[in-house]
């Protein structure tokens, strides 16, 4: 029994990303799934899973971070700004110390105002993005070429095999993380036995800011410049980490939830890439990533439980 | 929530409900001061009308979802698939854009409803994967991007049809939503889930339809986004359903649902969003800057209007 | 008393000087503050900002005023941003439109205010629209490149640089400017033989989803060895640049991209470019012009005009020095005497052909020769 379990539990995890990688290499095996292909794959994953890490801890309470995307953008332009000057360590400290100034204040919104935190994180959003479009007149900045190492690997696997570690730690072995994972278990039951909600969330503002901050550092590095985003253009950019961290809730009974995380934004990364091998047009990809979250959701859903849910 | 709550809290509830008037008039006074009389000008209302036609239909009919304590996220793509596809028609048989609009607004919001309600998937992943897959075939079945209109169908656009209508619809929406059963069964399952589940509301019809209506004036929209621009287009409607949010919540509307829910919230929202941005641009300040003003007063407006006392989890 | 006098006399000196600076002002600045709105899709990216700042700046020389709106994700956007730029008292409307579809709606729109609209880098292809806009006497004209060239010697210039497999880069379809550019560039690699292997189409790229795009092509293309980019601002071109430097490909898969962006000069140095055309920010102060004279009551024609301009090619480092220095950047292509003398109300010498020679002699050499 235990045995079983165990195995049970080495493989459903794994099987999604293995099912997805077979089908287009199977289509495809010239094209997809090279051990260069795989690499790339795997490199173009690490950015949003970390911030589906950040995410990870709202979503868990039911808290939806729409600023995230704000708060990434807004945070590297001004990291990638003082890089130009101060170099790599400027990147890094600047960019992760304004993301995560950023979500203190989003959080210090939805603490002190008391509103739903879908409300405080839309606005925060419009009020970043116009702040980024402000910033330096809105001017697009490029980091030097040799201080972004961070960007490709092995530096971009360093850095998210470490953040990982960070978010395992936080949520396995942290008051906080408890506090979350109590909360997201049933917030009722949560608040009798003294947990204080609120204050979860607030935290949970600055630690998803944290990550974003790393996240952002990445970003900048692996594209080499960053450029604001404004009109609710951010908004897009938190939807696959969004899709990465279902993935990974539903994976949590098998796995870690972080690691659940990254094998949901790794085969989503590999729907995208392998579409592309498979020569198809780029607009259908946005409906097969769309159809393959339905369906995950529709296969993976415990239906009793769910009944009443909303 | 017992009575005896809500009696303690009635003079504050009185108070939060006037709000959203309060700040629609402020808005007004505001940007009418400060356009000096441009705002009001008879030519700027007929403008104003124009644009937040199509966001009041929207707000309004997306309500019985959102009374429900549910989102509509695929609202934007909706009215893009729509649009197009109405566009198409158009050519054919200008007498059927409309209808064919709406049909397929109404079967794929029930399809919406169908996967959340047969499926358990959660309403935000159901609509926010839908949005991206009808925005994915909107940009497919508009083959070269943007898709004309017939000339013929320019004369829909004008005010007083519109006006017409969105008094019409705002009536209906007003009678359904607070003297039938059905409207009444929309809050009892925004004020809670089980409750009304005992108390024999069909939760799953309700959901189905409510996500059917929605989609189905999407439709309505998409049609007449499509007569006022002239065509349709891969872009046609984006960012529709984060408008719609803004509106709703400008207007006092509870994200979570039930029985505070009102369509005249819908209808304040919208009108304080679309003067919003038209005063905003009558007040010629940088219009980067805009978008920054437009989230602190969305911000200031949930603080002033949300009901803290009576909601004891804020989420 | 010493102090005082010196005090008094400061002032006087002062306010006599601020008259004259008015006295002075008067002749070198239109009769009316005219308001200009502009429709356009950013003020900050590099080709929308440079624009702005070249029509703030003739503005500023002329005594007109801009207004700018940007919320245009949509077409039926675009058509409110005119209605709100109408609404807030602009006299006359430059608009880059989505695409032709709308634009009988917008004429319906001006016409209806009594306000003037030109294009800006566009024209009209679709003869039934060009019809009934021309009609209107409210439509100035519009400024144009050749959209549809400059796509073609993209791909030509890839195909004598040895490309045969090409990937591109570009913009949902819908985009006129894009769709034209793409179309030449197809035209190209049909009558070279040139396979065009992959592509990818967004509307909100920047740097990082770029790259992504790039490195998905590496991958599941090896035989890779081109690029083409039908609008590079917005750091798309630096997140192309980016994932090949990554993967050591600079130089080997070749980058053929229009628009430009900052730092050619050492890109071009380090070989990371290999043909790009640009410069095109000019566009709209053509347009302006048209409008400009069109509301001082000196206008350059009764019907509608085109104004042509041409794309710059940078082939040397030299060459995009030389345009940061003379054209976009620190000083603008055109100085305050020579805007001021594209406008009749000042030089009553100015026709439209002048302008339209004007336009189209546009170029760095041009600007150099002016401004040396």
């Amino acid at each position: 029994m235990n045995i079983k379990k165990r195995m049970r539990n080495m493989i459903v995890p794994v099987a999604m990303p293995v099912i997805v990688f077979l089908i287009f290499f199977i289509c495809q095996p010239k094209r997809f799934g090279t051990p260069e292909g795989i690499k790339i794959m795997l490199q173009q994953s690490v950015i949003n899973t970390i911030i589906g890490f950040g995410l990870s801890y709202n979503l868990l309470i039911d808290t939806w971070d729409f600023s995230a995307g704000a708060q990434m953008v807004l945070a590297g332009l001004i990291g990638a700004f003082y890089a130009q000057k101060m170099g790599l360590p400027g990147l890094i400290i600047i960019t992760i110390l304004v993301a995560t100034i950023l979500g203190t204040i989003t959080g210090s919104i939805y603490f002190v105002f008391k509103i739903p935190s879908i409300i405080v994180t839309i606005g925060a959003m419009l009020i970043y993005e116009s702040a980024g479009a402000m910033y330096h007149g809105g001017a697009n900045v490029t980091i030097p070429t040799e201080i972004c190492y961070l960007g490709k690997s092995p530096g971009i696997f360093v850095v998210g095999i470490v953040t990982y570690l960070l978010a395992y730690v936080i949520y396995h072995h942290t008051k906080f993380g408890y506090s979350v994972r109590s909360v997201g278990n049933g917030e009722d039951v949560a608040k009798n036995i003294g947990v204080n909600s609120l204050r979860v969330r607030f935290l949970c503002f600055i630690i998803g800011g944290i990550f974003v901050g790393i996240a952002g550092v990445l970003q900048v590095s692996y594209g080499g410049a960053i450029a604001p985003k404004s009109g609710m253009n951010t908004m897009g950019m938190v939807f696959p980490p969004f899709m990465g961290v279902f993935i990974g809730q539903y994976l949590e009974k098998y796995c870690d939830i972080m690691l659940g995380i990254f094998l949901g934004v790794f085969s989503m990364t590999m729907i995208n890439s392998g579409l592309i091998a498979m020569g198809l047009p780029g607009t259908l990809q946005q409906v097969v990533t769309g159809t393959f979250m339905i369906v995950f959701m529709a296969i993976s859903i415990n239906r009793e439980k769910a009944i009443l849910q909303k | 929530m017992s009575e005896n709550k809500k009696t303690n809290a009635f003079p504050v509830h009185n108070f939060k409900e006037i709000i959203p008037f309060v700040s629609l008039i402020l808005v007004i006074v505001f940007f009418e001061i400060i356009t000096k009389g441009t705002l009001l000008s008879f030519r700027n209302m007929k403008l104003i009308l124009n644009q937040s036609f199509v966001l009041i239909i929207g707000s309004v009919s997306c309500s019985f979802i959102v009374a429900q304590g549910d989102v509509d996220f695929s609202m934007g793509s909706m009215v893009g698939i729509t649009a197009v596809s109405a566009a198409w028609i158009s050519h054919v048989a200008p007498g059927l854009a409309l209808p064919t609009a709406m049909l397929i607004g109404l079967c794929l919001g029930a399809m919406n409803g169908l996967l959340y309600v047969k499926f358990r998937i959660p309403s935000f992943v159901v609509t926010l994967s839908t949005l991206m897959i009808l925005r994915g075939l909107t940009i497919y079945i508009a083959t070269g991007g943007s898709v004309s209109v017939p000339f013929s169908l320019y004369s829909l656009d004008n005010t007083k049809l519109k006006l017409f209508l969105v008094v019409v619809i705002i009536l209906i929406a007003t009678y359904v939503f607070n003297f039938t059963k059905y409207g009444k069964w929309c809050k009892s399952i925004g004020s809670g889930v089980t409750a009304a589940y005992q108390s024999g509301v069909p939760i799953g019809k309700m959901r189905v339809t409510g996500y059917a209506i929605s989609a189905m004036m999407c439709g309505f929209c998409g049609f007449f986004n499509m007569v006022r621009a002239g065509s349709a287009a891969t872009n046609t409607g984006s960012f529709f359903e984060t408008d719609i949010l803004i509106a709703l919540v400008l207007g006092g509307m509870p994200l979570s649902g039930g029985s505070t829910s009102k369509i005249r919230c819908a209808v304040i929202g919208s009108l304080t969003l679309a003067i919003l941005v038209n005063g905003m641009a009558c007040w010629n300040i940088d219009e980067k800057l805009q978008q920054g003003i437009k989230g602190v007063i969305f911000l200031i407006a949930v603080w002033l209007t949300f009901d803290k006392k009576n909601t004891r989890l804020i989420k | 008393m010493k102090k005082i006098m010196s005090n008094i006399l400061i002032g006087v000196l002062l306010a006599m000087s601020l008259t004259l600076n008015v006295f002075a002002g008067e002749t070198d600045k239109l009769p009316e503050k005219y308001k200009i709105g502009c429709v356009i899709w950013s003020t900050v990216d590099e080709l929308g900002g440079a624009s702005a700042r070249l029509l703030d700046y003739a503005s500023e020389t002329l005594g007109c005023e801009m207004v700018y709106n940007t919320n245009i994700s949509s077409p039926e956007s675009q058509i409110t941003a005119t209605e709100n730029l109408i609404a807030a008292g602009c006299q006359a409307v430059l608009i880059c439109n989505y695409s032709d579809d709308i634009l009988p709606k917008i004429t319906q729109l001006c016409e209806e205010n009594g306000v003037y609209f030109a294009l800006i880098w566009r024209s009209i292809a679709n003869p039934e629209v060009k019809e009934f806009v021309e009609k209107s006497d409210y439509y100035l004209g519009n400024t144009c490149e050749d959209e549809q060239d400059i796509g073609y010697r993209m791909g030509e210039t890839l195909h004598n640089k040895g490309c045969e497999n090409i990937a591109v880069i570009t913009m949902e379809k819908g985009d006129a400017t894009a769709d034209a550019r793409d179309a030449g560039f197809n035209q190209a690699c049909e009558e070279y033989g040139m396979n065009r292997i992959s592509e990818v189409r967004n509307n909100t790229l920047t740097a990082e989803e770029t790259t992504k795009a790039v490195e998905n092509f590496l991958a599941s293309f090896p035989e890779l060895d081109g690029i083409f980019i039908t609008g590079g601002s917005n750091t798309i071109l630096e997140g192309v640049i980016q994932a090949l430097a990554l993967h050591e490909k600079t130089g080997e898969v070749k980058v053929a991209c229009v628009d430009f962006i900052s730092d050619l000069d050492k890109y071009i140095a380090e070989g990371a470019i290999d043909a790009i055309s640009g410069g095109h920010f000019v566009d709209p102060l053509f347009s302006y012009m048209l409008c400009v004279n069109k509301l001082a009551e000196t206008p350059l024609s009764d019907t509608c005009e085109t104004c042509h301009l041409n794309f710059v090619n940078l082939e040397s480092p030299e060459d995009a020095v030389n345009y940061y220095t003379y054209v976009e950047g620190e000083s603008f292509p055109y100085n305050e005497e020579e805007i001021r003398n594209m406008v009749k109300y000042f030089n009553a010498d100015m026709t439209i052909e002048e302008l339209q020679k004007i336009s189209e002699a546009y170029s760095v050499n041009d600007v150099v020769e002016r401004h040396q």
